[in-house]
C-alpha cells in the first residue's frame, strides 16, 4: 500500500466515527434541560420573539429534519451559525484554535524536554534517582492545575512580578494577523516587543501543563527503555564497549514507536484545549470555548467544536503513523510489502 | 609464549531472593594463542555464565565476582576482574576480547541496518575509520564469513538465524581480537546451517584463540584442540580433546560421553541418574558424588583436587589419588 493510499483510507475511515460522535452529541444536547433561545433572551422575553428566534434557528422544526439539515451542513462545509453571536461556528473555532495551538505546542515542548531529561537520568543511575524521578513523575501526575496554576502564578507574578499571570498578549501589542498565532506573527513581522510579550505570557500556563503532564511523559519512557535495556542487543552493544549513554540511546531509539505515539496522543489531547489551565489563566482557547458555549446550549458551536476534535486526533494518528514508518523497518516493509 | 589468557580461581555468583546462585565457583584456565578450547557440560552447569564472566559482563543481581582473568597482549596485561570499567570498554571490551552470544536471532539491534550497526561498534574502537572506511571494513568482514555485501543494506528481520549468526561472527572477528567466546554458535540452527557455520569456525582456527561453549560433544570434538568439562560451576577434566574423548579420566566425563548417540558403535545409549546439582546448595565433598557409581566415601566430605593424569591433561576425582 502506498502512503497516499493509506492516508486515504485513514480518512474514510474516521467519516463513521466522526458520524457515531456528532449524532451522540446531537441527541445529547438535546437531552440536556433547558431551551437555548431561552438561554439567549432569558425567559421574560415576548413569546413571539421568541417564537421568531425558533423559527430563525430552526429549532420548531421536527427533530429528525433538523438532524438531517445539520448533518447535510456538515457534508457540504457548513457548520451553521452560533446562537450566541450568530456568526458561523467555523469563525468562533478559528479565533480561538490559534491560542490553544500556542498552548498545546508550548506546554508539550515543556514536557517532552522534561520528561526525556528525567527519563534518561533515571533510565542512567537507576536506584535512589530511579526512585526521585519515580516520586515526580507521581506528584506531577496527581498536580490539581488550578491549585498549582495559582501557586505558580502567586510566586512569578505576584510576588516576584516576573511573568503575567493570565492572557495571551499586552492588549495594544496584539501583531498583525497572519498565522493567529501570536509568537508566529510576531516573529514573522519582526515585531519583538509583541514576541517577547506572547512568550511571557505562555510561559506559566505552558510550564504548569507541561510539567502536569511530564510526569506520564516520564515513566512511560523510563519504563520503555529499562525494558529495551533486558534485551539481548543490548548486550552485544555492552559487550562491544559501548559507552553507557550510547547504549541507553540505542535502547530509547528501539523503543521510538510506542514513544512517538504516546506522544501523539498527548498532543492530540493538548490541541483539544486544556480546559483547566485556559480557565486558570484566562487563556481564550477552544476548551474555554466549549465551556462556555455548553452553558449557553449553543448547539451548532458545540457539535462543530466535536467535528474538529474528531478531526484533530484522526490527522494527529495519521501523522504519527507516518512518523512511526520512517522511524521503524519493520513497519515500513509491512505496509509497501 | 605465554598463554593469551589465564582464568583463576574465578568465581561468579547472583543472588536469588534469599539465596545465592554459585554459578561459577572456583574455575582456572588457559587458552594459548590460536587455540580453541572448547567448554562442555549440560544446561545449568555454569558453562555460559563462564562465558559471560570472562566478558564480566555481570547480571543486575551479581553478588560476588572474583579471582583473576588476565589477557596478554604482547608485554601488556589487563586484570580484566579488577580492572577500571572505562580502561575495560575502552581496551578490552570488543578489541581484544569479543563474543558470539548465544541468542544471536536477538544480538543485532532491530532497527539498524546491518552496516551501520556494525559500523556503530567500529567506530567506538577505531574513531580514524569514516563511515566509507568503517562500511568498507564491514564489507571485508561480512564476506569472509561467506555472506553477500548486500546484506549491510538489510535489517535484521530480513536476515536467516544462520545468516545473523555469520554477521554476529564477523562482527566478533572484525577488530581482530585476541579471543573470542562462542557461547552455543550452533544450538539455534538447522543441520545444515549449522554444518556451514562449524565449517566456518574451522577456517578461522589458528587466526585467533576460541574458547567455545557447548553442550555438543561432536562440535567440541570437531573444533577443539583442547576440552574443559564443567559441572556445577567448576571445571572437573579437562585436556587436549583426544584424551579427554578417549580416554576419560573422570566419571563424570565419561558418563557424559556414554549418554551421546555415535554412528560408529551400535551401542545403548545411558543417561546419568539424578540432575544437575543445584548451583544454590551444591552437595558438599565432591559436586557429583551424589551422582557417582563409584562414589567413596571421601567424595562426601571433601572437594577432590586436580590431579595430573596424562600430557596437559588433569582431572579432579578421588579415584585418580588412590
Amino acid at each position: 500500500m502506498s502512503p497516499l493510499r493509506y492516508i486515504l483510507l485513514r480518512l474514510a475511515l474516521a467519516l463513521p466515527t466522526m458520524l457515531i460522535l456528532l449524532t451522540v452529541v446531537f441527541l445529547i444536547l438535546r437531552v440536556i434541560p433547558g431551551n437555548p433561545i431561552e438561554a439567549m433572551v432569558g425567559q421574560k422575553a415576548p413569546p413571539e420573539y421568541i417564537q421568531q428566534l425558533m423559527e430563525q434557528t430552526g429549532l420548531n422544526k421536527p427533530l429528525y429534519v433538523q438532524y438531517l439539515d445539520y448533518i447535510r451542513g456538515v457534508f457540504t462545509g457548513d457548520l451553521g451559525r452560533s446562537f450566541i453571536d450568530n456568526r458561523p461556528v467555523i469563525a468562533d473555532i478559528m479565533d480561538r484554535f490559534p491560542a490553544t495551538v500556542e498552548l498545546a505546542v508550548f506546554s508539550f515542548l515543556v514536557s517532552i524536554a522534561i520528561g526525556h531529561a528525567l527519563a534518561f537520568l533515571a533510565a542512567y543511575f537507576r536506584r535512589n534517582v530511579d526512585e526521585a524521578v519515580r516520586l515526580y513523575a507521581i506528584i506531577a501526575y496527581i498536580l490539581f492545575i488550578p491549585f498549582f496554576g495559582l501557586a505558580l502564578q502567586l510566586i512569578f507574578g505576584v510576588y516576584l512580578r516576573w511573568l503575567p499571570i493570565g492572557g495571551r498578549i499586552t492588549p495594544g501589542l496584539e501583531p498583525p494577523h497572519i498565522t493567529g498565532l501570536y509568537v508566529v506573527d510576531a516573529a514573522i513581522s519582526g515585531d519583538w516587543p509583541a514576541l517577547v510579550s506572547a512568550l511571557k505570557h505562555l510561559a506559566l500556563p505552558s510550564i504548569t501543563l507541561g510539567i502536569v503532564i511530564s510526569g506520564v511523559f516520564t515513566r512511560f519512557i523510563r519504563n520503555n527503555m529499562v525494558k529495551t535495556l533486558e534485551e539481548d542487543f543490548i548486550t552485544t552493544y555492552r559487550a562491544a564497549g559501548l559507552p553507557r549513554w550510547r547504549v541507553l540511546m540505542r535502547a530509547y531509539r528501539a523503543a521510538l514507536v510506542p514513544t512517538i505515539t504516546m506522544m501523539g496522543l498527548q498532543l492530540a489531547l493538548l490541541l483539544q484545549g486544556a480546559v483547566l489551565t485556559e480557565t486558570t489563566f484566562s487563556w481564550p482557547g477552544l476548551g474555554t470555548l466549549l465551556l462556555e458555549r455548553i452553558q449557553y446550549l449553543d448547539y451548532p458551536t458545540v457539535q462543530g467544536v466535536v467535528i474538529f476534535y474528531v478531526l484533530i486526533v484522526v490527522f494527529i494518528n495519521i501523522a504519527v503513523d507516518l512518523v512511526n514508518l520512517a522511524v521503524d523497518p519493520r513497519l515500513r516493509r509491512g505496509v509497501w510489502q | 609464549m605465554p598463554p593469551v589468557l589465564v582464568v583463576e580461581g574465578l568465581r561468579l555468583y547472583y543472588g536469588m531472593g534469599k539465596d545465592v546462585v554459585k554459578a561459577v565457583d572456583g574455575v582456572s584456565l588457559e587458552l594459548d594463542r590460536g587455540e580453541v578450547l572448547a567448554v562442555v557440560g549440560e544446561s545449568g552447569s555454569g558453562k555460559s555464565s563462564l562465558g559471560y564472566a570472562i566478558m564480566r559482563l555481570l547480571p543486575e543481581n551479581a553478588v560476588l565476582y572474583d579471582g583473576r582473568i588476565l589477557l596478554h597482549d604482547g608485554g601488556a596485561e589487563f586484570d580484566i576482574v579488577s580492572m577500571d570499567e572505562e580502561a575495560l570498554r575502552r581496551d578490552v571490551r570488543w578489541k581484544r576480547i569479543s563474543m558470539v552470544f548465544q541468542a544471536s536471532m536477538n544480538a543485532i539491534d532491530p532497527v539498524s541496518t546491518i552496516g551501520d550497526f556494525i559500523y556503530r561498534i567500529v567506530r567506538e574502537h577505531r574513531p580514524d575509520l569514516d563511515k566509507r572506511r568503517g562500511l568498507a571494513a564491514a564489507a571485508e568482514a561480512i564476506k569472509s564469513v561467506g555472506l553477500p555485501v548486500s546484506v549491510l543494506d538489510m535489517y535484521p528481520f530480513e536476515l536467516s538465524g544462520g545468516m545473523k549468526q555469520r554477521v554476529m561472527i564477523a562482527l566478533a572477528l572484525i577488530l581482530r581480537p585476541l579471543v573470542v567466546i562462542l557461547d552455543e554458535p550452533t544450538s539455534a540452527l538447522d543441520v545444515i546451517t549449522q554444518a556451514n557455520v562449524i565449517s566456518l569456525l574451522k577456517s578461522l582456527r589458528g587466526d585467533v584463540s576460541m574458547i567455545l561453549i557447548t553442550h555438543d560433544l561432536a562440535l567440541a570434538s570437531e573444533i577443539a584442540d583442547r576440552i574443559a568439562v564443567m559441572y556445577a560451576g567448576k571445571i572437573v577434566e579437562i585436556g587436549p580433546s583426544d584424551a579427554v574423548l578417549t580416554s576419560p579420566r573422570h566419571p563424570y566425563t565419561g558418563a557424559l560421553l556414554e549418554s551421546t548417540p555415535t554412528l560408529r558403535q551400535d551401542r545403548a545409549l545411558s543417561s546419568i541418574p539424578g540432575r544437575v546439582p543445584s548451583l544454590i546448595r551444591p552437595p558438599p565433598g565432591c559436586r557429583f558424588h551424589p551422582r557417582c557409581g563409584h562414589a567413596m566415601d571421601i567424595c562426601r566430605r571433601e572437594e577432590p583436587p586436580m590431579v595430573d593424569v596424562g600430557p596437559g591433561h588433569r582431572a579432579a576425582c578421588w579415584l585418580l589419588r588412590t
